[in-house]
């Protein structure tokens, strides 16, 4: 609790590094939240078949397969480098060994060689300071919680769509058969009465984590050193700085690659940050307009 | 004393013991349950390939519950199989399109996943590739497809009458299966081509 | 409801390149460079630039989740908008050059464009609305008034031009208080340039590469698309005697438009592609093609009403698609994880590559 009676802010810290992509946080939002059902495609995303954020889907498990290690991790189904094109070396079964998993790497390891990882991340709307679609929402509709959340209200919206072209991470959209926008609302109806969101609560391994903003960046700071030190260099936070395009997330994340490999943007910037321009570009272009007009009256008769 | 039995179906020969297979394994000559030619013979050829089955997160054993659940059909929505590049090189399988598995049972269709984490068998200084199954789907519910157990025999173990899903073999290719009388001569055909008789793989 | 970016059998790729989960690939360039680093990268990042060399293609090398669009894709309507953005600018710009024909004895140029300005801001009006997911609330956008959202800006605007249009044209049409008439005709030309150029802030405020990049010109060029339009609807429907102003302010808008947008285009780099392909690139190829020859028929057909009607059509035609086009252009832009990701990954280098040098 803040000084003025205030509840401080909240917000998710995903921690992807130990999700296992058991797709509990999606269920268990759509639940809580009586989302309807996004669709049944089969996408051949990995095991996504969920896609994308949108307004049918508010947590979103991003599955990216790569040929990379991940620290010291031996998976024991990579394909040795060879490149593109050639045909990789098969696993070699041979006979039962009597070490350690992970013990053995390397060419001549019973692995066979080669580097796997399997990335799996759970995404959801960022819950920005400052956020893109509550300011350019024209009847007010989404607006920020005591808890410093954004949430939609479903009585106001009109459904004009502003808000989805102007999110940076491609969050919120319109549901078509109900013509209105709809987004996470960070569980706001169990906020208030003091239980954690639906999809921490369903992790199993506390890859969401929920809580006090600033409790959970010095979590995450913490928890990138110990990944770094143990040899997991890819390691990142992103959102999380205070600094950045949307002015810090409200919901931040420890990625193991760059975030356009989990289909986040690079460089999230809020687009209201050059609105003031814009504006005085528009007066301009008025004024040339006016101006323009007026000579062409000034003066002749025909 | 503990010891290694090959599988009903299976491409190798037992590298353990000299005892291909259980020899107390319970089988059922069946018009409707035809064995695989054993490995060291001609047919063997014809289903070149180990299916593995397993389940997903998403689904419950046969599906009979989560396959009617909208939140959990819309996660795993379709029945895929798992292959690894080089088979789908091989078997010209496209990444997110269908392919047809036989075996001397039945022909099912699944689509296609191609990914790294199917490797290729090495054993007895041979190549064999995987194809990896999840069993979750049948014919009815929110989400529908083809039951990979249709591809199974029935060889049971002797003290629990559990049937032998988990590992056989089988052929791949793609595209979606035939319908009605052209399934059954698709799988009559493969029949013939690897010399199945009532009396195949019913050896030790 | 179907997923559009993927349904399955559209999402076959063959063999090898289809692992699951690898990096979105776009050419076979980038497939052989792909190849090479995989055996000996680890950092995980796609080796387009090392710090200090010189800046490449930037669309050279980008990464992305399965090919996937970053953003969610534009759920307006090309008609809607489209038509909103068009019908705006037109009765933005027929308002001022009604009130400039007012104030200058010209009622044969001022009352169509009258008419035009009361017509097309209705219309504006009806797209808008028809475009929201619930158009019963759309009163809804006058519950606050936010100057973070030019929607409500705009919404506010019209309230007042609206009203001040509509009397322009109702006391011109029905000869009843002239002097109201002549004051709620300043009054909409005064307003109408906002009404014209708001727009642009409108599509811009997004986080669409080929609109937000374009925020600096896109005012210009709408503002001028909708002086050739107004301009066009004078030449179409008043006298050649009267239509003089018209016709430079047609011809201004028309030159001006092509110069600043194809200005735009060229410096937005990479995110100004898709003004040049596709569906946005047929538009504004033939939106550019109509301006110009109504211009072109608009000086020869001086003394032509065929001639200066047929150019003022093709300005109006051309003014539409402009609209349409550009439209069209972020549409293509967010659809494709390149122009999100490419820019921002190079801004991104440049910052960390300065802060290391700093």
């Amino acid at each position: 609790m803040a000084a003025d009676g205030q509840p401080s802010r909240k917000g998710f810290f995903t921690d992807t590094s130990v999700c296992i992509g058991c797709k509990a946080c999606e269920v268990a939002c759509k639940e809580w939240n009586q989302v309807p059902e996004d669709g049944l495609d089969f996408l051949a995303s990995s095991f996504d078949n969920s896609g994308r954020l949108s307004a049918d889907t508010w947590r979103h498990v991003a599955f990216i397969e790569q040929r990379q290690p991940l620290g010291h991790q031996d998976p024991g189904v990579g394909r040795p480098e060879g490149g593109a094109g050639d045909a990789p070396g098969p696993v070699d079964l041979g006979m039962p060994s009597f070490d350690l998993p992970g013990q053995r790497t390397g060419e001549d390891g019973g692995s066979g060689g080669g580097d796997f990882r399997w990335l799996m991340s759970s995404d959801v709307c960022k819950h920005c300071t400052s956020a893109a679609c509550l300011d350019v929402c024209p009847t007010g509709a989404l607006f920020r919680t005591e808890f410093d959340t954004v949430v939609v209200q479903e009585d106001i919206c009109n459904g004009c769509g502003y808000c989805v072209p102007a999110c940076p991470y491609g969050v919120i959209d319109r549901r078509e058969v109900d013509g209105r926008a709809w987004k996470c609302t960070l569980c706001y109806d169990r906020l208030g009465d003091g239980l954690e969101p639906a999809c921490a609560k369903a992790c199993p391994t506390d890859s969401i984590q929920f809580g006090d903003l600033d409790e959970l960046r010095e979590r995450a700071e913490r928890r990138v050193e110990d990944l770094q030190e143990a040899g997991v260099s890819s390691a990142r936070l992103y959102g999380e700085d205070p600094g950045n395009g949307v002015d810090g997330a409200g919901a931040f994340f420890l990625l193991l690659d760059e975030p356009e490999v989990y289909g986040l943007p690079p460089d999230p910037v809020v687009t209201t940050r050059d609105l003031p321009s814009m504006w005085r570009h528009a007066g301009a272009a008025a004024v040339v307009l006016l101006a323009g007009a007026a000579a062409a009256f000034a003066g002749r008769r025909s | 004393m503990p010891t290694h039995y090959e599988p009903q179906d299976t491409p190798f020969t037992n590298p353990l013991y000299g005892h291909q297979r259980n020899p107390t394994r319970l089988l059922f000559q069946h018009e409707l349950n035809r064995y695989h030619p054993a490995p060291d013979t001609p047919g063997a050829g014809v289903y070149p390939y180990v299916v593995t089955t397993y389940r997903l997160t998403e689904h419950f054993t046969a599906g009979g519950m989560s396959r009617w659940t909208p939140y959990l059909s819309e996660l795993q929505p379709e029945f895929f199989c798992e292959v690894g590049p080089e088979l789908a090189a091989e078997r010209k399988l496209e990444h997110g399109g269908w392919a047809t598995v036989v075996t001397a049972r039945n022909a099912v269709e699944a689509r296609v996943l191609v990914t790294d984490r199917m490797r290729p068998l090495r054993v007895q200084g041979r190549s064999v590739h995987q194809i990896g199954m999840p069993y979750h789907w049948g014919p009815n519910g929110y989400s529908t497809g083809d039951s990979a157990n249709e591809l199974a025999s029935m060889a049971l173990d002797p003290n629990v009458h559990i049937q032998e899903v988990k590992a056989l073999t089988a052929d791949i290719r793609p595209g979606r299966r035939p319908r009605g009388r052209e399934r059954v001569a698709l799988v009559e055909e493969y029949r013939r081509r690897a010399g199945v008789t009532e009396r195949t793989g019913t050896e030790d | 409801m179907t997923n559009p970016e993927h349904t399955g059998e559209g999402a076959a790729v063959s063999g090898r390149d289809a692992i699951t989960g690898a990096a979105g690939v776009v050419s076979e360039e980038q497939r052989a460079r792909r190849g090479e680093r995989e055996g000996g990268q680890r950092s995980g990042r796609r080796g387009g630039r090392r710090r200090g060399e010189p800046t490449r293609v930037p669309d050279a090398d980008f990464r992305s989740y399965h090919g996937r669009p970053v953003l969610n894709q534009i759920v307006w309507e090309a008609r809607d908008i489209g038509g909103y953005l068009f019908l705006g600018g037109l009765a933005g710009a027929s308002s001022v050059l009604a009130a400039g024909a007012e104030v200058t004895g010209r009622p044969g140029l001022a009352r169509p464009l009258k008419y035009t300005a009361l017509a097309a801001i209705s219309g504006s009006t009806a797209a808008l609305i028809h475009d929201l997911g619930r158009p019963e609330r759309f009163l809804n956008m006058l519950r606050v008034f936010k100057p973070t959202s030019p929607m409500s800006v705009g919404s506010w605007l019209l309230m007042g031009y609206g009203p001040l249009a509509g009397a322009a044209a109702v006391t011109a049409a029905t000869g009843w208080f002239p002097r109201t008439g002549t004051a709620a005709t300043i009054g909409a030309g005064a307003l109408g340039p906002l009404v014209a150029t708001y727009t642009a802030p409108l599509i811009c405020d997004t986080a669409v590469p080929s609109w937000h990049e374009g925020y600096r010109e896109m005012p210009f060029v709408f503002a001028s698309s909708a002086a050739a339009a107004a301009g066009g609807v004078g030449l179409l429907a008043s006298p050649t005697a009267q239509s003089g102003p018209a016709r430079r302010v047609a011809v201004g808008g028309a030159l001006t438009e092509v110069a600043v947008s194809s200005f735009m285009e060229h410096r937005m780099g990479l995110v100004g592609e898709p003004y040049g392909q596709g569906r946005a690139g047929a538009l504004t190829r033939a939106a550019k093609a109509l301006t110009l020859g109504g211009a072109a028929g608009a000086v020869l057909g001086r003394r032509s009403r065929a001639l200066s009607a047929l150019s003022g059509a093709a300005l109006v035609a051309g003014s539409a698609l402009t609209r349409l086009g550009v439209f069209q252009a972020g549409v293509q832009s967010a659809a494709d994880p390149k122009y999100t990701v490419v820019p921002q990954r190079q801004r991104l280098e440049e910052r960390q590559h300065s802060e290391e040098r700093a």
